[in-house]
């Protein structure tokens, strides 16, 4: 079988497109997490795949089912909401039993299954208790095993994690981690938190205006962002305005000046002459003492001693542009704010964007 | 067709039934009372609108009507607002008396109101004979001190309990730091508080101006020689049923129009200045003693007890003997209950099955409306919305021409059953039923109903496992609201209504009309009961907040 697929799909509210002709592939079993700020469209991809919203043209397909016609209620998907949407006046044995009840499964079946799940989630001896009696992340856990229980084709969840506080965030994170990796239950997450979808994926698709501006594994949108709006979105990115002397083809070197310096860097994809974007990682610019040769001439403004780390403020050369770079390892915090340093943007890992 | 736009499709189509079945009921009949208005009528061609300005009794109607509007609007919110600012904010002796003004307004319909006081204060009563016979001369009650007076004590609560709920929203920190600022307390309060409460006063003041102008048994049994645009429509509807209803549609159309300029001037007020709701904390009442305590509580006692009056009243005008007209107080019996429970129960009987199948039905229709206008909105939604909140602004005598006017013949003929009068039920709490479904629904999150269907469950039956229970409780507290006012209408089934199909409030109307108050005590006994029952049950024994309802 061949994963769910989107082919050329597209989603209007009202005469608004909000999904522009969008394609996507998720195999099999695997975790896939749509990320992007507010108001990408993330909801509403996943809303359309649960089969809440309908399609304006495109088609959806699980497996070789197309289900693009399919009510909701016959897609065989689980669900997990932000807002838990627990069932509030039934118990925590009901909520779990409620699918498994709607499949008409013989109540030993349904006893059993949803006492494994329970156990699952940790939740063994809270049955009796109404939602009401539990803690934000107990209710997610509910949620999480009422969604699992009934082993649906495909598994939805929009930001399920960002109702708690940040331990709670962590602990439901793992859970649900360990959960789907047991289950190989195909899944889509839905957060605008990087380290959500960094710690989570085997894939993130990363929306922009709803497009995909970037797919694949995790390592690979931090490594090897393609747009600098990618860069900036996971994890933290110097973006600096820069011009390019020529075209360079995708993965070509880029030669450019920067602070009346040569530079040289990765192109992210083809690169026409002229205006386009540096990026470069805080961790990724390297500082040396003055006098070592090999990086180019900067000052520090401003120290921030983080205890693992330290993050400077640095400007290169003498009116160049300000960037923050992040050491680690022994001796991080040593230069002081207005010492002159060296800094090394190494070629591999600083990239160039088209504008 | 595919399946999903079939699924889509059927809420659009519930949309519609319900949007025609509105127009139908509502629409239809309201532009019949317009339209005929400027038709001409029979006897000289001249079109109501022509007869109402050359006939002086008519303008007068209209300027009684609006002068007692206003005059009753201003006396309720006098006493209204006060009483609700000190309940919020002050600890008292009594105070909990004053917690069961809400119950008097719902559990005394207006006839009984407008009847208890007659027997205290008219030419025959209790209280004017007692001081008569002591020499003590007692003004008429008749006119405009008795209108004044009953309406006020009818209507006030409803300007309290808006106030109340305001005032106990309002966040007290938005007070002190208007007096941090500098300003001085009293300064302040009329600064910050003022604009906050102010909505809610003038929403209760416009109900109230509105229910004023509607009002047709006080009006009518009070009335004598002030005309009112009410008691005026309606004896002209009495006098042109079946011949010409020109007058009655344009002295109709006349009420209509004095509360939708009411409405205008309440909208135009709030749009001038930035009112918002803040909800906050509000603030803790303070305990007060001695003599500000006393006097607190006494006026408050006054009040409450005025408004208990009637009650009162109606219990020993049932058990109190009479030859005729004439009330022989002090002389026990129990021969008034007697008749009307054994001789003469139809009106009860009536009143029991009409209210009993109109609040039935009132629930499922509003809890249905509701649910397409919450939760599945279409291009049909605004229309619809607008409609079922429209019989807000028409008085109950409007909407019974209305319906006479409608469905006195032709393909849908109702004059002369019951089924118009349940009709008439039906529209006057609509807008009740509505808002109240509604808000319970805003209240239960969508994501519920999603899960339950991603689970598998199908759009309907997961309404039903899921969201109907949530809604249970509210729609219980709903119900015992809308049948306590619903057997207490008068205004509207009086219009519609044929013999042998008298409820207990036309009952009793005509009863007082000849004169016979034992008689219509001893009615008005048991429909306080019918009410009351109710209430009690679902208080104590099933702990709804029927209150909050409200
Ligand atoms: N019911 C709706 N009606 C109209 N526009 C909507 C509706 N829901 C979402 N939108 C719009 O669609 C866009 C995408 O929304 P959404 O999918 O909720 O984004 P996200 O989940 O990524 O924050 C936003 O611009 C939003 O304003
Ligand atoms: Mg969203």
């Amino acid at each position: 079988m061949g994963g769910i697929s989107i082919e050329d799909v597209s989603v209007s509210y009202a005469g608004n497109r909000v999904i522009e002709r969008l394609s996507l592939t998720i195999p099999n079993g695997s975790f896939f997490t749509l990320l992007g700020p507010s108001g990408c469209g993330k909801t509403t991809l996943l809303r359309m795949l649960a089969g809440f919203l309908p399609v304006e043209s495109g088609r959806i397909r699980f497996g070789e089912t197309d289900v693009t016609e399919t009510p909701p209620h016959r897609r065989d998907i689980g669900m997990v909401f932000q807002d838990y949407a627990l069932f509030p006046d039934k118990t925590v044995f009901d909520n779990v039993a409620y699918g498994l009840r709607a499949r008409k499964r013989d109540e030993a079946t349904i006893r059993r299954k949803t006492g494994e799940y329970l156990e699952r989630v940790g939740l063994s001896g809270f049955e009796a208790r109404r939602p009401a009696e539990l803690s934000g992340g107990q209710r997610q856990r509910v949620a999480l095993a009422r969604a699992l229980v009934i082993a649906p084709r495909l598994l939805l969840m929009d930001e399920p994690l960002s109702n708690l506080d940040a331990k709670l965030r962590v602990q439901v994170r793992e859970t649900i981690h360990d959960l789907q990796r047991e289950s190989a239950i195909t899944t889509v997450f839905v957060t605008h938190d990087q380290e959500e979808a960094l710690a989570l994926s085997d894939a993130i698709g990363l929306m922009r205006a709803g497009k995909i501006e970037q797919m694949g594994p995790p390592g690979e949108i931090y490594a090897a962002p393609v747009s600098s709006y990618v860069a900036d979105f996971v994890g933290a990115a110097n973006v600096v305005a820069i011009r390019l002397a020529g075209g360079v083809e995708a993965g070509g070197p880029a030669r450019f000046r920067l602070a009346n310096q040569d530079i040289a860097a990765r192109a992210v994809s083809w690169l026409n002459e002229g205006e386009a974007w540096l990026l470069a990682r805080p961790e990724d610019i390297l500082l040396l003492p003055t006098g070592s040769g090999s990086g180019l001439a900067a000052t520090i403004l401003r120290r921030q001693y983080l205890g693992s780390r330290t993050h400077y403020r640095v400007r290169l050369g003498d009116d160049g542009p300000v960037l923050t770079v992040e050491c680690t390892g022994a001796d991080h915090a040593r230069f002081a704010p207005g010492e002159s340093v060296e800094a090394v943007l190494e070629p591999a890992r600083t990239l160039v964007a088209p504008r | 067709m595919n399946s999903r736009a079939i699924t889509t499709n059927v809420w659009f189509w519930l949309s519609l039934a319900a949007l025609i079945v509105l127009g139908v009921f509502i629409l239809y009949p309201l532009i019949n009372v317009l339209a005929s208005s400027f038709g001409a009528a029979r006897a000289d061609g001249r079109s109501g609108w022509q007869i109402l300005l050359a006939e002086p009794k008519y303008l007068r109607a209209v300027s009684n009507t609006v002068l007692l509007g206003l005059v009753v609007t201003l006396t309720t919110t006098l006493i209204g607002v006060p009483l609700a600012y000190v309940t919020a904010r002050f600890r008292f002796p009594g105070k909990a008396l004053i917690a069961i003004l809400p119950l008097t307004t719902l559990i005394v319909p207006e006839v009984i109101a407008a009847q208890t006081w007659l027997m205290m204060l008219g030419n025959n009563g209790l209280i004017t004979r007692t001081l008569g016979g002591w020499g003590i001369p007692v003004p008429s009650f008749y006119g405009w001190s008795g209108l004044i007076i009953v309406m006020t004590f009818i209507y006030y609560t409803y300007i309290y309990m808006g106030t109340l709920a305001a005032i106990r929203g309002f966040d007290q920190q938005l007070e002190q730091a208007a007096q941090s600022l500098g300003a001085a307390p009293g300064r302040a309060r009329l600064d910050v508080m003022l604009p906050v409460v102010l909505p809610a006063i003038l929403a209760s003041a416009l109900l109230v101006f509105t229910l004023v102008v509607g009002n047709f048994a006080v009006a009518t049994i009070l009335g004598h020689k002030v005309e009112l645009l009410s008691v005026i429509t309606y004896q002209t509807f009495v006098s042109e049923i079946g011949n010409d209803p020109v007058m009655q549609s344009t002295l109709a159309s006349v009420s209509i129009g004095i509360v939708a300029i009411a409405l205008f001037v309440q909208r135009f007020v709030l749009s001038r200045g930035r009112y918002e709701i803040t909800l906050g904390r509000g603030a803790k009442p303070v305990d007060i003693k001695g003599a500000p305590a006393f006097a607190l509580a006494g006026a408050a006692a006054v009040v409450v007890l005025i408004s208990l009056l009637p009650l009162a009243s109606v219990i020993a005008g049932a058990f109190t003997r009479a030859r005729g007209p004439v009330m022989r107080w002090g002389e026990w019996t129990t021969a008034n209950l007697e008749r009307v429970l054994i001789n003469a129960p139809d009106p009860i009987i009536n009143t029991l099955i009409y209210a009993g199948i109109a609040t039935a039905l009132s629930l499922i229709f509003s809890t249905g409306v509701s649910y397409l206008l919450v939760k599945k909105r279409n291009a049909l939604t605004p229309a619809i919305d607008y409609l079922a909140a429209l019989p807000l602004a028409l008085s109950g005598t409007v909407i019974g021409i209305g319906l006479v006017m409608s469905f006195n013949q032709g393909w849908l003929s109702l004059t002369g059953t019951a089924a118009i009068i349940v009709l008439a039920y039906l529209i006057r709490r609509l807008p009740f039923g509505v808002r109240n479904a509604s808000s319970t629904l805003y209240n239960i999150p969508n994501s519920i109903e999603e899960a339950s269907i991603s689970l598998g469950v199908p759009p309907l039956r997961s309404f039903v496992a899921v969201v109907l229970p949530l809604m249970i409780p509210a729609i219980a507290a709903a119900g015992v609201l809308v049948w306590t006012t619903t057997v207490a209408e008068l205004s509207a089934s009086i219009v519609v209504y044929s013999g042998g199909r008298e409820t207990l409030p036309i009952q009793i109307f005509r009863l007082i009309d000849s004169g016979l108050m034992a008689q219509a005590s001893a009615y008005g006994l048991v429909l306080v009961s019918i009410i009351l029952i109710p209430i009690v049950v679902a208080t104590t024994v099933f702990r709804l907040d029927i209150f909050g309802a409200k």
